[in-house]
């Protein structure tokens, strides 16, 4: 599944959905528009993925969805955290911070012998 | 953990199709707003949509992989995904149609009227044509007519020993039964009436295969010679007049004076051989003792043997006739060849206008609901030209053509099923109107009203409009879709599409308007010639009672000298101006037919005999009546049994056997060659329509005065200067005065011939309620397509101002084209018109199906009507401003 998203790590889109939705109930194209603004256009989720991901967190109850009316009057699902969510979220996020810095230690230059 | 719970609940409740169509929703919405996006940065909407699309990534796998995830669908569920899009289209259907519902409610109350007319008609056609007989197995029953070989009428009756030797001599009828029908006086503590009654064979009830509610039938010994005073009661009857008391068998009534015991109630649905008839007596008539003599009073049904058709048994008749004939040529010989025709056919007595009449109503409602659907088709075609947007989107993520032609049938089909329960609320409403308007002596099974097979008609009519109305705009609107996407500046194309396909919608439209009303107009022609027609007397300001002293109470002098009296006593009321009597009357459904002949003509052989209409008035029967003596005298009470026989005759039976002389004093024979009488010829009078008022009137008509014959059922006639209905009271409390046990039935005369005309007032009423509608329909899709045209061209009309064109100019141009429009509908109208002028020559009096009158005024009305419908959007057309327009578009 993660496969068709391309321009992200396997793993982070479902991390990068969950955080965008910490900020209050969004529909898909308000996600991905939000997405695409906080990462300065660097990571590119592409739509397909986003409402895979979306589909599939909902079925694992990580957000929740409702029907509401788009701030241009159409009828749009919202989605927002639940619970279970969020505890995912502050794992996920946990992991990937120590990960990223590992990966980041690892990265800086070897200390050149003597 | 509740929030699970919760969650588990609604994803098990979930079903396939509502999720695809939520996942659609969702999808669809993404890509819309990703176009608008584009769009503002300057994408042209084509190639926006292209992008957002290509941005988005694989629309269908993400469409099926979102929809799996709302749903997780197991094998066993996606068989009832058929039936779970059913539904989400309907649900879909609902949702969409409460965002449009003006569109909606002009559909509903639309379709609502066009399936009530066609549910209304259907269900005042069913007890005529379509609902079973009331007797088992009724296939197999067959009314059996000789056929007259001097009158050319179906219908000749029997004597009781011709259907004795029927009887024994059939094998292709396995049992016969023989009735009449009369009047007959019911008197009791419950008051007096008069009612119709049925003679019928011990047996009838058997061989109709028919059961009693209550009680029994006849038991076989209870007819003929050593028979019993017994009786069947309708259930009407029994319901009226007796509240239903099932105690009522058992119960001695009197009959004509006479006391019959009460053994049976027939069923509510059995009517015999008529519905006006309320009781059923047994034939009493000892066939043996009854001489083979003119005296045929009855009718034959049988049941016909296995294996037997109709061709069968006329053959094996037929050469039962001629037998018999060898054996009594003077009696039997006479009868020419055997008519077996189906019950319902043969019991009907006015069968033929009855079927053309109700083909041509049917015809006009179908009709009617045809350009209630093309107005629908018109709305909406007009509506998926504004949802192109919103289809193309379904269609971009993958929604096949079908599926979404699929949606809007489903929109139709929502409104058509409320328009249906609508239209067939309004149609029990309606039936219950037209009920009571039909006589009940036409022969029917049952009510009129809304019953299952009515209820099974409607709903396939309901189920067909959405495939007359929504099946075309739903092609054009996805084809639309398909081509021109999402493509702003492609409002023209679209519109054009839909242009044409209003024009065309209104041609029909108009065409079966102009169809419709010419059918109006002849009927109304027809009645209006029927109204102007010279009955040969005058029916206004006559008042007519019917009187049938029975047997037990009156002698026939005691008849008689009851009618002198009574005539004398309406005499003296004040405003009539003339009283009198006869035994019948013209124009009351009965036509009595004699033989007669001139000296010269009498050696004729018996069946060459003209036959005449014989009547038999009182003195100042012609002066009531209004017919006009021509030559001679009218009958006084000097004409009496003591006196010459003496007879009047009508002027076209004058000019018929006297052509060019007199024929006052000359010689009348009435009878047959070996049996007759001879009558002085006294007087001429005009002739009256006396059968109907169609065709050519048998208008050889004899009088012959009352008092030199004889009968028991009289008509009491009188003439007021007045008001005939305020005489009715009056009439009333005079006769019963006389006698209060008799019943007394009072109408004005021109009621009775008013009957005469029922085919063509309500076929006008019928047919003007019908085309009003279908003309209002017509202009309104005028004036739709030509605002619609109008306003599509606001640009040209600014132009053409702006060039110099006047006001009036354009006025004339936009009025041009309604006119236009109207007329190739008006064409195409007259067409069919033609096409279809043999169905209704049959249904009219005196006019042409082609009348150029009724043609014309129809053009005209037509001119008018698209004139008219074309000149406010002209009006508006013509206030365009040039400049504004010229400027904004």
């Amino acid at each position: 599944m993660a496969s068709k998203s391309r321009g992200l790590l396997p793993g982070t889109v479902d991390l990068v959905v969950l955080q965008t939705l910490t900020a209050g109930a969004k529909h898909g194209f308000a996600v991905s528009r939000s997405i695409r603004a906080r990462s300065n256009g660097v990571l590119d989720l592409q739509d397909a993925a986003l409402y895979q991901a979306l589909h599939r967190m909902e079925k694992s109850g990580w957000v929740a969805s409702e029907w509401g009316i788009s701030e241009k009057g159409k009828r749009a699902k919202f989605y927002h955290l639940t619970e279970e969510g969020g505890g995912r979220l502050s794992e996920e996020a946990t992991f990937w911070r120590r990960y990223a810095a590992a990966v980041a230690d690892v990265l800086e230059p070897m200390p050149t012998e003597g | 953990m509740a929030g699970d719970y919760k969650r588990a609940f609604r994803l098990n409740r979930r079903r396939a199709g509502d999720a695809r169509g939520a996942v659609d929703d969702e999808l669809a919405l993404h890509i819309e707003m990703c176009v608008d996006e584009l769009i503002e940065q300057g994408w042209a909407p084509d190639a926006a949509r292209q992008e957002a699309i290509r941005q988005f990534g694989d629309v269908e796998q993400t469409r099926t992989y979102c929809t799996d995830m709302q749903t997780r669908r197991g094998r066993g569920e996606r068989r009832s995904m058929v039936a779970d899009d059913l539904r989400q289209d309907l649900v879909y259907a609902v949702r969409a149609l409460f965002r449009a519902p003006g569109y909606a409610a002009l559909v509903i109350i639309t379709l609502a009227f066009g399936i009530a007319a066609n549910t209304t008609i259907f269900s005042v056609m069913n007890p005529y044509l379509f609902r079973p007989l009331p007797y088992g197995d009724a296939d197999r029953l067959v009314h059996v007519t000789q056929v007259d070989p001097v009158t050319g009428w179906h219908m000749a009756r029997f004597s009781s020993p011709i259907v004795e030797d029927w009887k024994a001599r059939t094998r292709t009828l396995e049992s016969v039964a023989a009735y009449s029908y009369r009047g007959a006086n019911l008197t009791g503590p419950e008051g007096a009436e008069t009612l119709t009654v049925s003679y019928v064979s011990a047996d009838l009830f058997e061989v109709l295969d028919a059961t009693p509610v209550l009680g029994r039938t006849f038991a076989s010994e209870e007819g003929g010679p050593g028979g019993q005073d017994v009786v069947v009661l309708s259930e009407s009857l029994w319901q009226r007049r007796w509240t239903g008391d099932p105690a009522v068998i058992g119960r001695v009534i009197q009959v004509d004076g006479v006391p019959h015991t009460v053994v049976g109630v027939m069923q509510e649905d059995f009517v015999f051989p008529f519905g006006g008839v309320r009781m059923w007596l047994p034939i009493r008539e000892d066939p043996t003792a009854t001489a083979r003599g003119p005296r045929v009073p009855y009718l034959m049904v049988g049941r016909m043997a296995p294996g037997a058709t109709r061709e069968s048994v006329e053959r094996e008749l037929t050469s039962v006739q001629a037998e018999l004939g060898a054996m009594y040529p003077a009696q039997d010989g006479k009868w020419r060849g055997v008519t077996v025709l189906p019950m319902r056919q043969a019991l009907n007595f006015v069968w033929d206008v009855v079927s053309v009449g109700f083909t041509v109503l049917l015809v006009a409602v179908v009709f009617v609901l045809a350009i209630a659907c093309v107005n629908v088709a018109g709305l909406t075609l007009a509506r998926g030209s504004s949802r192109t947007r919103e289809l193309s989107v379904r269609s971009a993520l993958g929604a096949p053509r079908g599926r979404v032609v699929r949606q809007l049938l489903a929109e139709s089909l929502v409104l058509a099923l409320v328009g249906g329960v609508l239209g067939v609320t309004l149609s029990y409403a309606a039936a219950a109107v037209i009920g009571p308007l039909i006589p009940e002596d036409l022969y029917r099974v049952g009510k009129i009203s809304i019953d299952g097979t009515v209820l099974v008609f409607s709903l396939l009519v309901t189920l067909a409009t959405p495939l007359l109305f929504g099946l075309a705009p739903a092609l054009a609107a996805t084809r639309r879709s398909l081509s021109d996407g999402l493509k702003e500046g492609s409002k023209s194309s679209a519109s054009a599409t839909t242009s044409r396909g209003r024009r065309a919608l209104v041609t029909i439209q108009v065409a079966l308007a102009v169809v419709l009303t010419t059918g109006a107009g002849l009927m109304l022609r027809s009645f209006s010639a029927v109204q102007g027609l010279d009955v040969g007397f005058t029916p206004d300001r006559v008042v007519v009672a019917t009187v049938q002293p029975p047997q037990a109470d009156y002698s026939l002098d005691e008849v008689k000298a009851y009618v002198a009296r009574a005539t004398e006593e309406l005499q003296a009321l004040p405003g009539v101006r003339s009283a009198s009597a006869s035994l019948y009357i013209p124009l009351n459904h009965e036509t009595p037919a004699a033989q007669i002949a001139t000296r010269e003509t009498s050696g004729l052989p018996a069946e060459e005999w003209p036959v005449a209409v014989p009547n038999y008035p009182y003195p100042g029967y012609f002066e009531t009546m209004g017919i006009p003596l021509l030559a001679g005298r009218t009958f006084s009470p000097a004409d009496n049994v003591d006196a010459e026989r003496v007879v009047i005759v009508s002027q076209a039976m004058a000019e018929r056997y006297w052509p060019g002389g007199s024929p006052i004093g000359e010689t009348l024979l009435t009878g047959e060659p070996t049996d007759f009488q001879e009558l002085t010829v006294i007087g001429v009078v005009g002739t009256v329509r006396h059968q109907d008022l169609e065709g050519p009137s048998l208008g050889t008509q004899i009088y012959i005065p009352a008092l030199q014959g004889g009968g028991r059922r009289h008509f009491l006639l009188a003439r007021t200067d007045g008001d005939p209905a305020s005489l009715i009271a009056e009439t009333r409390s005079t006769l019963r005065g006389l006698d209060p046990n008799l019943p007394v039935i009072i109408r004005p005369m021109s009621d009775i011939v008013a009957e005469n005309t029922l085919q063509w007032s309500l076929g006008a009423v019928f047919l003007a309620v019908f085309s009003g509608g279908a003309l209002l329909l017509a202009t309104l899709g005028i004036y739709g397509t030509i605002s619609f045209g109008v306003s599509q061209r606001r640009r040209e009309m600014g132009v053409r101002m702006a060039l110099g064109a006047s006001r009036a100019d354009v006025r004339r141009v936009i009025v041009g084209e309604g006119l236009r429009l109207t007329g190739v509908g008006v064409a195409t109208g007259f067409v069919l018109a033609v096409v279809m002028a043999q169905l209704i020559a049959a249904l009219l009096y005196g006019v042409s199906p082609l009348d150029p009158l009724t043609l014309g005024g129809v053009l005209m009305l037509f001119i008018a009507v698209g004139a008219l419908a074309s000149w406010i959007p002209a009006e508006r057309a013509s206030r365009t401003n040039p400049t504004t327009v010229l400027r904004t578009e």
